[in-house]
C-alpha cells in the first residue's frame, strides 16, 4: 500500500493551495480519527498512526515535516515501484490472500483512505514519474465505494435549486482538476452516474474523453470502471453489484487521471486502443501522402501540358505563371479539394452508391428488354436525403467511373415544363460526342457516346418552374438517356409524380465513424490538429453533414488551427443553432412527455423548450392547438383525468390568444413573447404531453380562416346584392334570410318540378339574386339542411331548364361593380377562339362579330355609371337573341 | 314576389304596428320643424324594427322619392391599398356600412365620405322649387339637409367614431346623422351626448302573434285551433326576433301547404339545428374524443358565416336548458361569460369556443 502514498504524495499535494489543504485538513482529520480504531494490519498500521500524529498537530511546520514523510516512506516503497509491472499479479495474489474476504472489491480498505488523506496533505514535492503501467494495478489500489452505503436517489424528489446550479457550469475543465497525462485513459470504458460533489456531469465526461476513455450511458459488461456519486439510481447500483465492475468516487477518478501513464499503460485494452489509433493514423498518413502525390501528379501534368502549349505557341513564361496559378490547389475550397474522386472514396452510404452504380451498369441491357424486367429496371434514379452527404458527388462519380459524360441541370436553370420541353427533350435520345474527341486508348471505349442527365435539386423546382415536375416525370417514363434525379425531401406532395417512375435510393446520413479517417486526412494534410473523438462531437452537432464539417475546419484552420476537448463544445454549440426545425419536429418534441419528468427537464429544461418555440413563433402555437387533444397524456398531475388536463390546456391556449392578439394588434406588444411562448405553447404541451395517438396533424386553423373569409365575401355580394329589399345586416341576413331563402329557393324545384321554375325565378329577381346567387345561398347551409344530397335529386331536365329559362329573360341587378366586367371574361375565351380560326380561317366566326357589337356597347355602358347592367350570362344569351342594347339595360330603381 | 317579411313591411310612419310609444316619438320629430331634426341613435335587439323605423321617418320628413335606392361602389386610396364600400342611396339619404371594410379602415370611411356629403349643399328640384315658390310654410316641409345612415355602429372603431365626432357638429347644417346599432356599450360617450339616443325594444310575443295573425290572414294561411298556440309557439322561438318569427312563418306555410296546426314544429335554421345536436353530444358524451368532434363542427359553422358569440350564446342556452342542478348551471354561465369576454377580446375564435365547451364538459364531470 506504500505506493499509493507515494503516488499520492507525488500528484495531489503538490497542486492544492495552502487555504484549501487547511480547510482540508480540518474535515480529513476527525474523519481519520473516527476510522483509525477499525481493524488493520500492524505493518500498515504503523506508517498510519505516525502519520496521524504528524496531523494532528497543526500548527506544525510543513516543510519539514514533509521531508520527514518522504524520508520515512520512500524507504519502504522502493521496491514495490521498482518491479511493479513484473510483479503486479503476483502481488495482487499475495494481497487477496493475506487479507482474505476484507480485500473484496466492493468493501473499501479503510487503510487506504487514512494513508490516501495523510498524504493529501503532507507530500509535496515528490518528484514527478509514473509508477502505474496498468489500469488494473491502479485501480487495484483506488478505494471502491461501498456501494450499500451509497446514498440512493429518491426517484420522487426533485431539487429544481440543485438543476439550476447544473446548468451554469462551464464546459471547460474545472481549475482544481488534475493534469493527467495525455491519453491516459485510452481503451477505458468509464460510466458516470449520481451527482459528483465538484464536478457537474458533462464536465466529468468531457475530462474522461479528454484523456481518451469513451464514456458510455449505461453499464454493461464492457464498462472498465464507473465514476458513482451522490443519488445514484437504485437499478444501476443494483447492476454494478450484479456485474461486479470496479466503483470509484471523484477523488477516485482524479487519482486515475492523475496517475495513469501516458497512453493509458500496457493493460490489454489500452495497447489494443493504441494499436487501433495507430493504425488509422497511419491510414491517414498514407492516405494524406496518396493524395499529395495525386494532387503533384496532376499539377504536373497540368503544368507540362500548358508548357508544351505554351511552347508550340510561343507565350511568355509569365503568362504560363498565371495559369499554373489556377490549377493551384491551394486556393481551392476544402470542399472542392477534398471531395471525393473516386467511387471508394465516398463516406458512408455504401449500399446506395452501389445500387446506384448497378442500375447504371445494367442500364444498356436493361433498355434493350425496354425495361421489364427485374427491380432495378426504371430508365431514371432518384437520390434522396438530407444535404451535404454526398449526392451529387455520387452521382457525378458513378457516372464518371462508367465513362458516362453528364448533362446537369440543377435550380440555377429554369426548369419549366416549356423550357424543359426546348433543351431537355431532344437531348434525351441523342449521344454524345465528347468521346469522338478523347485519346483512342480510352478505356471505357463501349461507354464513349453515352452520357447521363444528372437533374439536381429536383424538389427546388417551384414557383417559376411552372409544370417542370410533371414534364420532368413524363421524361423519366420514356428518356433513352440515363436521368439521374436528386433531391433532399423525397416524400414532399409535390415530389409525387415521380412514384414507381424512378429507381429510388435513400441516402442516409453517415456516422462519425465513416467520416473519422477522411477528416483525419484532411487534418494531417492542412496541419492542425484535431482528435478523433472530437470528430463524433462534430459529427453529432452538423447532423452529419459532412460538406458542412469540411466548412467548419477550413473556417477554424485559418482562425485558430486548433480544435480540441477545451473549444469543441463551444464551437459545436454555434454550428447547431443553424439547425432550424420543422413545424412538425417542433409539436412532436413539445408533446413527447418525457421532457416534462423532472429527469427530463433537467436534460431539456424551460429555456430549451422556449427556444423550440421560438424556432418558429407563427406555426408552433397553431400546431399545439391543433394537436392537442390527439395525445395519450402519461404525466397527468395527481387525481387529474384526461378531460381536465385538456380543459386547462385549452384554456391556457384561449388565454394565449388574448397575449397573442396584444403582440400583433396596434399595441404591438412584442416583449411578451416570452410569454406567449409560455402559455400558448409549452404550458398546454405540459398538461397533456406524453405519447401522440396518431400523427401529427398540419393546422387547420388556416384554411379554416381562409375559408371562412370566402364565405364571408359571398355573403357580403348576397347581402348587397338583396339589400334593396330587405333590411337587415349581414349576420341577420345570414341567420334569419338565407334558411328561409333556400326553403323558398329549391323546395319547389323538389316538389313540383319545372312548373315552379316561373315562381322562383319571380323571386329571385325580387331580391336581385343572380343564378349564381342562388348557387352560393345553396353552399351556405349547414349540418342537417346541407344541400348537395338535394340538388342531387333535382332532375336534370328540371335543372337545365331552370338554367336555360333564367338566361332566356333579362333580369334586374342591384349592384354594378366595375371590377367584375365581362370585358374580361371575353378576352379569357379568345384563346378557345382562336383555334376554331386556325381550324376554318377563310370564314370569320360569326359569333365572333356579335361578340364585337356587344362588346362595344359594354363600354359605352361603362362610362355611365348609372345605369346598370344585367350580368354577362344573361347578356350572352340575349346577345345571341339579337335583341337590341337598349332594351336590355335597365336602370334599376324601386318603386 | 318578395318573402312575406319583405312584402308586408311598412314603409309610413303610421303603418307601424308594435311599440306605440317609438312610433309617437319619431312622429312628433317629423311633423315639427324638420329642420330641427337632431341626430339619432337608434339601439336595440336584431328584428326589432330599426331599419324600419328609420326608413318610415325618411319617408315622412321627405317623400316615397327615399325608397327609391340605388347602389354605387366607392373606392378609397388607403397608402397603396384600394378599398371598396358599397353606399346604398337614395336622392336623400346615404346609407353606409363602415364596417364592411374591417380593421381600422372605416375611419378612412368616416373621414373622406362623410366630409364629402358634408360639404356639399342639398339642391332640391322640381315640384319642391315651385313649392317653395307658392307656399312659405313648405321650405319647413323638405329640410335641407341629408341623412347619413350608419349601419351597425357599435363596431365602428375608436379612431371612426373620433373622427365622427367634430365632423357631425361642423356639417351639421348638410347632414344629419342616423346610427344603428345593437348596444350602446361600444359607442364612445362624446357621441351619446350629441345625439337622441332612441331605444327600439323588442316587440313582445303577444305583438308578435297580432302581426302574424294578421298576415297569415292576408296570405290565407289556415290556422286550425284558433286560439293561436302555434303562432305563440313561432313567437316564442324567435325570442322578440319579428324578422325571424315572419321567415319562420312563411317556411313553416309553405311546408305544410298553408295550414299551420297545433302540432305543426318548429322549422328551425339549419345553424340552431347543429347547435343543438353540439349540446346534446356535450352534455351526453364529456369526453376528448368529442371535443374533436365538437371541433370540426366549431369550424363548419364558423366558416358558413355563423359569427362566433352567436354560437356561444344559443349553446349555453341550450346546454342550460337540458340541466337540473343549479351549480352547475351557474358553473356554465360563468364559463359562457368568461369565453365570451375572451372572444372579444381575442381574434382565433375556435380557441374561446373550444375552451368553453372544454370547461363546461369538465364542469358537469364534477
Amino acid at each position: 500500500m506504500v505506493d499509493i502514498s507515494e503516488f499520492f504524495g507525488k500528484k495531489r499535494g503538490a497542486r492544492l493551495e495552502p487555504s484549501s489543504r487547511n480547510k482540508k485538513r480540518s474535515t480529513t482529520t476527525s474523519k481519520v480519527s473516527s476510522k483509525k480504531h477499525k481493524s488493520t494490519p500492524s505493518n500498515e498500521k504503523k506508517n498510519t498512526l505516525e502519520a496521524i500524529d504528524i496531523l494532528n498537530d497543526p500548527d506544525e511546520e510543513q516543510n519539514s515535516d514533509n521531508s520527514l514523510i518522504m524520508i520515512k516512506e520512500s524507504s519502504k516503497i522502493d521496491k514495490p515501484t521498482k518491479n511493479a509491472s513484473s510483479h503486479s499479479l503476483l502481488r495482487e495474489k499475495k494481497e487477496s490472500s493475506d487479507k482474505g474476504k476484507a480485500r473484496k472489491v466492493l468493501s473499501p480498505p479503510p487503510k487506504i483512505k487514512d494513508s490516501k488523506l495523510i498524504n493529501d496533505k503532507k507530500s509535496i514535492s515528490t518528484p514527478s514519474k509514473n509508477n502505474y503501467t496498468s489500469v488494473n494495478e491502479l485501480l487495484m489500489d483506488i478505494p471502491s465505494v461501498d456501494l450499500d452505503n451509497v446514498n440512493v436517489k429518491d426517484v420522487h424528489k426533485y431539487d429544481f435549486l440543485n438543476q439550476e446550479h447544473e446548468k451554469e457550469t462551464s464546459m471547460q475543465q474545472p481549475p482544481n482538476f488534475p493534469e493527467g497525462a495525455p491519453e491516459c485513459l485510452l481503451g477505458l470504458t468509464i460510466v458516470f452516474t449520481g451527482i459528483l460533489p465538484n464536478l457537474s456531469r458533462p464536465e466529468a465526461e468531457n475530462i474522461a474523453k479528454k484523456y481518451g476513455a469513451k464514456v458510455t450511458k449505461a453499464i454493461s459488461r464492457k464498462t472498465s470502471v464507473v465514476v458513482l456519486g451522490n443519488e445514484a439510481g437504485p437499478t444501476k447500483v443494483q447492476k454494478i453489484k450484479d456485474l461486479k465492475i470496479k466503483v470509484i468516487d471523484e477523488d477516485g477518478f482524479k487519482q486515475l487521471v492523475s496517475g495513469m501513464p501516458k497512453g493509458g499503460g500496457d493493460s490489454i485494452e489500452a495497447t489494443k486502443a493504441r494499436e487501433k489509433k495507430k493504425k488509422m493514423e497511419e491510414e491517414v498518413k498514407k492516405e494524406s501522402e496518396k493524395l499529395d502525390r495525386e494532387e503533384r501528379e496532376n499539377f504536373k501534368r497540368a503544368n507540362s501540358k500548358l508548357n508544351s502549349l505554351n511552347s508550340g505557341g510561343g507565350s511568355n513564361p509569365i503568362n504560363n505563371n498565371n495559369n499554373s496559378k489556377i490549377l493551384d490547389p491551394n486556393e481551392q475550397l476544402w470542399t472542392v479539394k477534398y471531395a471525393p474522386k473516386r467511387l471508394g472514396e465516398i463516406c458512408g452510404n455504401k449500399s446506395s452508391v452501389q445500387k446506384l452504380k448497378t442500375w447504371l451498369e445494367q442500364w444498356p441491357t436493361n433498355a434493350k428488354n425496354g425495361f421489364k424486367y427485374n427491380g432495378l429496371s426504371f430508365r431514371a434514379a432518384m437520390l434522396s436525403g438530407p444535404p451535404g452527404i454526398g449526392k451529387t458527388t455520387a452521382a457525378h462519380l458513378v457516372a464518371k467511373e462508367l465513362g458516362y459524360d453528364i448533362l446537369e441541370k440543377n435550380a440555377s436553370d429554369v426548369r419549366s415544363k416549356s423550357l424543359l420541353n426546348e433543351t431537355v427533350k431532344n437531348t434525351l435520345d441523342n449521344t454524345s460526342v465528347v468521346g469522338f474527341f478523347k485519346p483512342a486508348d480510352s478505356k471505357n471505349l463501349e461507354n464513349q457516346n453515352k452520357f447521363v442527365i444528372i437533374m439536381d435539386e429536383v424538389d427546388g423546382m417551384s414557383g417559376g418552374d411552372r409544370g417542370g415536375v410533371g414534364q420532368l416525370a413524363a421524361f423519366c417514363r420514356k428518356t433513352a438517356t440515363p436521368m439521374i434525379l436528386i433531391c433532399n425531401e423525397r416524400r414532399l406532395p409535390k415530389m409525387r409524380p415521380f412514384d414507381k417512375v424512378c429507381l429510388e435510393v435513400q441516402f442516409r446520413r453517415p456516422d462519425a465513424t465513416s467520416i473519422k479517417s477522411r477528416l483525419l486526412t484532411i487534418a494531417f494534410r492542412e496541419k492542425f490538429e484535431i482528435d478523433a473523438h472530437i470528430i463524433d462531437n462534430l459529427v453529432q452537432a452538423t447532423r452529419g453533414d459532412i460538406r458542412q464539417i469540411i466548412n467548419l475546419l477550413s473556417n477554424i484552420s485559418s482562425t485558430t488551427k486548433k480544435i480540441g476537448a477545451e473549444n469543441i463544445n463551444e464551437i459545436a454549440k454555434s454550428w447547431e443553432k443553424d439547425v432550424a426545425l420543422k413545424p412538425f419536429d417542433i409539436t412532436q418534441q413539445l408533446f413527447s412527455g418525457s421532457i416534462y419528468t423532472p429527469l427530463g427537464s433537467s436534460r431539456f429544461p424551460l429555456w430549451k423548450k422556449m427556444e423550440l418555440y421560438f424556432d418558429d413563433i407563427d406555426f408552433t402555437p397553431l400546431m399545439i392547438q391543433e394537436n392537442y387533444l390527439n395525445t395519450r397524456p402519461t404525466n397527468l398531475k395527481n387525481g387529474m383525468t384526461h378531460l381536465q388536463a385538456v380543459a386547462e390546456a385549452a384554456n391556457d391556449v384561449s388565454l394565449g390568444d388574448l397575449v397573442d392578439k396584444k403582440i400583433h394588434s396596434s399595441a404591438q406588444l412584442w416583449s411578451l413573447l416570452p410569454f406567449h411562448s409560455i402559455i400558448s405553447t409549452i404550458l398546454p404541451a405540459s398538461l397533456v404531453s406524453g405519447q401522440m395517438a396518431g400523427r401529427i396533424n398540419f393546422s387547420a386553423w388556416l384554411g379554416q380562416n381562409s375559408k371562412t373569409g370566402k364565405y364571408y365575401r359571398m355573403l357580403q355580394e348576397l347581402y348587397y346584392h338583396t339589400r334593396l329589399s330587405t333590411s337587415t345586416d349581414k349576420d341577420g341576413f345570414r341567420l334569419d334570410y338565407i334558411p328561409t331563402l333556400k326553403n323558398s329557393l329549391l323546395n319547389p324545384l323538389l316538389t313540383e318540378g319545372s312548373t315552379a321554375i316561373p315562381d322562383i325565378i319571380h323571386v329571385m329577381d325580387g331580391y336581385y339574386l343572380s343564378k349564381d346567387d342562388w348557387d352560393s345561398i345553396m353552399e351556405f347551409m349547414v349540418g342537417p339542411d346541407v344541400t348537395e344530397p338535394l340538388l342531387k335529386k333535382i332532375p336534370a331536365a328540371v335543372k337545365s331548364s331552370f338554367t336555360r329559362k333564367y338566361n332566356a329573360t333579362t333580369h334586374p341587378v342591384s349592384i354594378y361593380t366595375p371590377g367584375t366586367t365581362s370585358f374580361g371574361s371575353a378576352k379569357k375565351d379568345k384563346p378557345d377562339l382562336d383555334e376554331v380560326v386556325d381550324a376554318d380561317d377563310n370564314v370569320p366566326p360569326p359569333e365572333d362579330d356579335q361578340n364585337k357589337s356587344t362588346e362595344d356597347d359594354e363600354i359605352d355602358f361603362k362610362k355611365d355609371k348609372l345605369i346598370k347592367q344585367a350580368k354577362p350570362r344573361s347578356r350572352k344569351v340575349s346577345a345571341i337573341a339579337k335583341s337590341s342594347a337598349g332594351t336590355k339595360k335597365r336602370k334599376v330603381v324601386k318603386k | 314576389m318578395s318573402l312575406w317579411v319583405d312584402k308586408y313591411r311598412p314603409s309610413t310612419l303610421a303603418e307601424l304596428s308594435h311599440n306605440e310609444h317609438v312610433t309617437n316619438i319619431l312622429k312628433s320629430l317629423s311633423e315639427n320643424n324638420p329642420n330641427d331634426l337632431p341626430h339619432l341613435l337608434l339601439y336595440g335587439p336584431n328584428g326589432s324594427g330599426k331599419k324600419t323605423r328609420t326608413m318610415c321617418l325618411l319617408n315622412s320628413i321627405f317623400d316615397s322619392s327615399v325608397y327609391r335606392l340605388k347602389i354605387d361602389v366607392r373606392q378609397f386610396q388607403v397608402n397603396s391599398r384600394k378599398l371598396e364600400l358599397n353606399v346604398v342611396s337614395s336622392p336623400h339619404h346615404v346609407e353606409i356600412t363602415p364596417s364592411d371594410l374591417g380593421g381600422s379602415y372605416d375611419r378612412v370611411v368616416i373621414q373622406e365620405l362623410l366630409k364629402e356629403i358634408g360639404q356639399t349643399e342639398q339642391v332640391e328640384f322640381g315640384s319642391n322649387i315651385s313649392n317653395t315658390a307658392n307656399n312659405n310654410s313648405n321650405s319647413n316641409k323638405s329640410p335641407r339637409f341629408k341623412v347619413v345612415i350608419i349601419n351597425d355602429a357599435n363596431s365602428l372603431s375608436l379612431d371612426a367614431q373620433a373622427a365622427l365626432r367634430r365632423t357631425m357638429e361642423k356639417y351639421s347644417k348638410n347632414i344629419r346623422l342616423f346610427m344603428l346599432c345593437d348596444s350602446l356599450s361600444s359607442i364612445i360617450s362624446p357621441i351619446k351626448s350629441r345625439v337622441l339616443l332612441l331605444r327600439i325594444p323588442a316587440p313582445t310575443n303577444q305583438e308578435i302573434v297580432s302581426i302574424l295573425d294578421s298576415i297569415c290572414f292576408k296570405q290565407q294561411v289556415n290556422i286550425e285551433n284558433k286560439d293561436n298556440s302555434c303562432l305563440l309557439k313561432i313567437a316564442s322561438f324567435a325570442n322578440g326576433n319579428l324578422r325571424l318569427a315572419l321567415l319562420t312563418l312563411e317556411s313553416m306555410a309553405m311546408a305544410n301547404n298553408l295550414t299551420l296546426k297545433d302540432t305543426t314544429s318548429v322549422i328551425r335554421p339549419d345553424w340552431q339545428v347543429v347547435l343543438m345536436k353540439m349540446s346534446n353530444k356535450i352534455i351526453k358524451e364529456r369526453n376528448v374524443k368529442c371535443l374533436i368532434e365538437c371541433r370540426s363542427m366549431l369550424y363548419e359553422l364558423l366558416a358558413h358565416c355563423i359569427p362566433a358569440d352567436v354560437i356561444l350564446h344559443d349553446l349555453t342556452m341550450f346546454i342550460i336548458s337540458a340541466l337540473a342542478n343549479p351549480t352547475i348551471i351557474i358553473g356554465v354561465v360563468k364559463n359562457a361569460s368568461i369565453f365570451d369576454e375572451r372572444l372579444a377580446l381575442g381574434s382565433k375564435v375556435i380557441y374561446h369556443l373550444e375552451g368553453f365547451i372544454a370547461n363546461v364538459m369538465c364542469e358537469m364531470e364534477k
